[in-house]
């Protein structure tokens, strides 16, 4: 075992060394010669998001920008260690002056390492050096630090069993036996609705504990919106920090931010707990409460949106599940962002790279092949993708500031789950 | 007291036939020994008496009355086993004990007999110590009180001594046929080790490959192995491969005139004790008399052990005794058989027994 | 190992049981722990968890020994399947387990559509959500190990000493108890504190089976540290953890160091 301990930050070292080499190698045979210049981009993100690239944006990009080639390279992968290494690198060799052989980070958060951003490392993203950034949403700006390029999203929705619930209603006899359609007054647009619906179809929704998916989380932060009048504004991360520091949340706090923000969520969630599936036996995770859909046990669950898409596109789902984006205030969600560090390699290769990412050919490929959410307006897609996903269309994405979520998650567990008869 | 009938008692693992009809009848205090090589089923045959294993065929019974059908230990027997006989987690007195509070023997009889029992392996004052505490024949005296004890129809033992040393083992070895002799109970006792069986047995069967070839007293099967494989496997033993013709046995360049009335023109084998190689008289015709070419002397106390070469037949040892050594000329030494067993097939050997006069002293 | 094991957890045993005055002095409290009992799930989470550890520690022994003694004494064919069977979950990670239970026991799994299509029964209730989805989760995943030691330590008994105690008269019930039993009680304290400290800090079986509420520690700590964001109460979880933790591991190295010394090693 000790072995293992010892050799795991070596094997990392070496990994580094052999990615860099790569990457090395590949410039010095290609720099002088190729009248196309290569743009290095570093993928942290799952092997989903890496063969994406591979297979689709990069044939993209490449056809659009001749001039440019693009080299990937999955840091994700099991070992290579993630983009934090190569930032660091890159804010190495900002100091030294240094080539930092990268020019491109598919996801990162600019506020890392501490001090770069003030030293410069990031570029600010504005409409001259990526233009394409003006064709972004407000809810994606809204998130943004203005040195990331938030480019694909994804948000809690609700997916149901269309068949399964005519089958209800044709036995209730709401609906005549071999209707093919459930009828609007059935199907919940609204949280209020919902909360209706949820009582009308006992045991037919759940929704997953809020502690092990956003799935979970992100429906009983919309139960707090909800119970707040869907003041957004109330749940920021400078409000929090106004009211309560950024220390380690006491049992004063939570008692507080419970009685005054939060109460309301609960009694909403206790009045509809004995009318979800197993009288409310919270599934843990994603992967549970797909599964009840899935197999078809219940007609309706809270899911990401991503993997809905994904799912559905797979043939996972049952046949006829639909998806529903609420209309009164969508659940949270949230947005990946790309970084562009300003001494990138192929600083121009990389910008050009951020603006074919927010062009309309790489949002609809967010869309169709990830499953993911677009960063830009619907309207500036094809009329005929927004036809396919209009289940789940929206421009709306709120945000609800994570510093909450501590109280929100104990605020559940002491208010709403115990309450189960064992 | 009681009586082991052993019936065409037969054991199949599989295909493999471990005890083959074999049939022994021990008498009322009777010292049997099974005595065999290694996997010859000497401890299956043992095994399917205690009730551990159950006969594929035949029949066991005690006094004339079946006990196939009776579980090991409702079975009037006791066995005392090789090794990790004796129940670590309980002291000497709580193992002989054992049997004996199952029996619900009232709690003082219990105890006389439990110090009987030791001070009859000689052991009196070790009741409170644990197996652990004991040497390897103190726990085998334990396993020994622990089976008579129980006053048992039967003694079983297999193999007990093997895993003690040489010395140890000929001390329990008189020490058990002295109990055996004073209880008077029946015995019968598996043993590789033949001169265990020779020494203990009243009479010995002597097993191979699941059946018996020999069952009989010591001195008979010493003397008249009944076949080669006895003639090997008990005592030393000279076996030359020899022919018969018209005027004896042919032994390379040797002759035995005697040959027992074996027809002519047939292998043979000739059995000779090494005690029963004796130097030759003068007067017997040379062709009569074997020239040994003496490789070894060993002086072993009260006679001499000679290996040696029989001239074109092979090797030979000769016992004999100290005073006998003048006749050893120059590493040579010209010996005749007293007497000899020739084995010319399946059947009981013939023996043959030469004039004493032959005898030089 | 000193450094890795002891100074960390005596430094988090430490930290649970002092505090930092207003004057900046260090002073010893049970502050931490009037705090974390008073939160509401604190001290029934603790009870369900000793419930659930006690509750499949009984049910792995009373369903392996069986096994093992099986496995130990069995001479047929059939033991080879039978022993391929029982270690079969260790080479299955806890969350494949914890799926494959959810899909075979849960609502439309395999065993309600099997008894449905067989006997058209429609009243199948999952265990999964339930605390018993739990220990079935636990039960799965301990029983290799169960099964392993308590066959070595009936391994450990010869066959004489079993046949020695027949021979004498014992029949197959006070072969067990007076003779077998006693000689394998050290392997059936090892296998109960094992289990009772494998159960009691189970993380994944816990964290996808059973219901919301109640927590077992192990999630509840971490529930604590990562959902919350209570360093304080999830470092006072843990140290409570390990001091049970450590309680039944001494009667687990007692066990193992008296066998060793039993066995002159």
């Amino acid at each position: 075992m000790r072995r293992i301990y010892f050799a795991l930050p070596l094997l990392s070292v070496v990994l580094m060394i052999a990615v860099s080499g790569a990457v090395f190698a590949r410039g010095a045979s290609e720099a002088g010669s190729d009248e196309r210049t290569v743009v290095d981009v570093m993928i942290a993100s799952d092997t989903n998001i890496f063969d994406w690239y591979a297979d689709h944006l990069k044939p993209l990009f490449e056809a659009a920008n001749p001039e440019y080639e693009l080299n990937l390279v999955h840091t994700g992968a099991e070992g290579a260690g993630g983009n934090g290494p190569i930032a660091d690198r890159a804010y190495a060799a900002l100091q030294t002056g240094n080539d930092p052989i990268v020019s491109y980070f598919e996801t990162w958060n600019p506020l890392e390492p501490i001090g770069a951003l003030d030293d410069g490392l990031w570029l600010e993203i504005n409409e001259d050096n990526v233009p394409n950034i003006s064709n972004a949403i407000d809810a994606v700006l809204a998130g943004s630090t203005g040195f990331d390029v938030p480019y694909r999203g994804s948000q809690v929705i609700l997916a149901y069993n269309a068949d399964r619930l005519l089958e209800i209603l044709v036995e209730r006899g709401e609906v005549a036996a071999g209707t093919t359609e459930v009828p609007e007054e059935f199907v919940p647009s609204t949280f209020p609705e919902l909360m209706e619906w949820v009582q009308e179809f006992p045991g037919e929704f759940t929704y997953p504990r809020p502690d092990t998916t956003g799935a979970g989380r992100n429906f009983v932060t919309r139960a707090i919106l909800q119970a707040n009048d869907l003041n957004q504004d109330v749940f920021t991360v400078e409000a929090y920090a106004q009211r309560f520091g950024t220390g380690e949340l006491s049992r004063e706090d939570i008692d507080a931010i419970n009685d005054e923000f939060y109460a309301g969520a609960w009694e909403m969630l206790n009045e509809i707990e004995p009318y979800l599936y197993d009288d409310g036996a919270y599934p843990s995770g994603a992967a549970a409460v797909t599964r009840l859909l899935t197999d078809e046990v219940i007609t309706m669950i809270t899911i990401w949106s991503d993997q809905a898409l994904q799912a559905k596109s797979l043939g996972l789902l049952p046949p006829n599940t639909r998806f529903i984006q609420l209309a009164d205030l969508p659940m949270v969600g949230g947005y990946a962002s790309s970084a562009i560090p300003t001494n990138a390699t192929n600083l121009e290769g990389a910008l050009a790279l951020a603006n074919f990412l927010l062009s309309s050919d790489a949002q609809e490929s967010v869309v169709r092949v990830i499953g993911g959410f677009p960063a830009v307006s619907w309207d500036t897609l094809p009329a005929e993708l927004q036809e396919d996903f209009n289940d789940v269309i929206t421009d709306d994405v709120p945000s609800f500031g994570g510093v909450w979520i501590g109280a929100a998650i104990e605020g559940w567990y002491t208010n709403v789950a115990p309450e189960i008869e064992r | 007291m009681a009586k082991l009938t052993i019936d065409t008692l037969t054991k199949h693992f599989g295909s493999v036939v471990a005890v083959d009809r074999i049939n022994i009848e021990v008498e009322d205090g009777e010292f049997v020994c099974i005595l065999g090589p290694s996997g010859c089923g000497k401890s299956t045959a043992l095994r399917m008496i205690a009730g551990f294993e159950h006969p594929t065929e035949g029949d066991i019974r005690i006094d004339d009355s079946s006990i196939v059908a009776i579980p090991p230990n409702k079975r009037p027997t006791a066995m005392v086993f090789q090794k990790y006989t004796l129940w670590p987690h309980m002291t000497v007195y709580e193992n002989i004990a054992f049997g004996l509070k199952l029996r619900g023997t009232a709690d003082a009889t219990v105890r006389r007999t439990v110090e009987e029992g030791l001070e009859l392996v000689g052991l009196s004052g070790y009741e409170k110590r644990y197996p652990s505490q004991l040497s390897g024949g103190q726990q085998q005296r334990v396993a020994l009180a622990r089976a008579i004890v129980l006053e048992p129809k039967i003694l079983l033992l297999d193999e007990p001594f093997s895993s003690l040393d040489a010395l140890l083992r000929v001390r329990l070895r008189e020490e058990l046929k002295r109990i055996q002799r004073r209880l008077g109970i029946t015995t019968l006792f598996v043993t590789h080790d033949q001169e265990e069986a020779l020494s203990l047995s009243d009479r010995i069967a002597v097993m191979r490959e699941g059946q018996i070839e020999q069952l009989a007293d010591p001195s008979t099967v010493y003397a008249r192995p009944r076949s080669l494989f006895v003639a090997d496997f008990i005592g030393d033993m000279n076996l030359f491969e020899a022919t018969t013709d018209a005027e004896g046995i042919r032994l390379g360049s040797s002759l035995l005139r005697d040959s027992g009335g074996v027809e002519v023109d047939r292998k043979v084998t000739v059995a000779v004790r090494p005690e029963e190689l004796v130097p030759a008289a003068t007067g017997v015709p040379p062709e009569e008399t074997w020239e040994i070419a003496v490789e070894q002397t060993m002086d072993l106390g009260h006679y001499l052990k000679l290996l040696g070469e029989l001239t074109g037949v092979g090797p030979v040892k000769i016992y004999l005794p100290k005073s006998a050594h003048a006749n050893v000329v120059k590493g040579r030494v010209r010996v005749t058989p007293t007497r000899y067993l020739i084995y010319s097939n399946a059947d009981a050997p013939v023996e043959v027994v030469k004039r004493p006069h032959v005898v030089a002293r | 190992m000193a450094l890795l094991i002891v100074y960390p957890a005596a430094l988090s045993v430490f930290d649970t049981l002092t505090a930092t005055s207003a004057d900046g002095s260090t002073r010893f409290t049970l502050e931490s722990y009037v705090t974390f009992f008073q939160l509401p799930d604190a001290l029934p989470n603790l009870w369900f968890t000793l419930r659930i550890t006690v509750v499949t520690v009984t049910i792995l022994f009373a369903l392996c020994f069986p096994i093992a003694y099986y496995l130990r004494f069995s001479t047929s064919q059939l033991s080879v399947p039978v022993r391929f069977l029982a270690l079969f979950p260790m080479f299955v990670p806890g969350i494949v387990t914890a799926f494959a239970l959810i899909r075979f026991l849960g609502d439309n799994g395999w065993i309600e559509n099997i008894l449905f299509s067989l006997t058209g029964w429609e009243g199948w209730v999952s265990p999964i959500a339930k605390p018993q989805g739990i220990v079935i989760g636990l039960v799965w995943e301990g029983v290799p190990v169960t099964v392993l030691v308590l066959t070595a330590g009936l391994s450990q008994v010869p066959n004489h000493l079993i046949e020695s105690a027949r021979d004498v008269g014992a029949n197959g019930r006070q072969v067990f108890f007076r003779i077998i039993f006693p000689q394998i009680r050290r392997s059936v304290m090892i296998v109960l504190t094992l289990n009772f400290l494998g159960v009691f800090g189970a993380f994944t079986i816990p964290l996808l089976l059973g219901g919301a509420s109640p927590q077992m520690y192990g999630h509840y700590m971490a529930n604590r540290l990562y959902g919350i964001g209570q360093y304080t109460h999830a470092q006072t979880a843990a140290v409570i953890m390990f001091l049970i933790s450590a309680a039944v591991g001494t009667l687990y190295v007692r066990s193992v160091v008296n066998q060793r010394m039993e066995k002159g090693e």
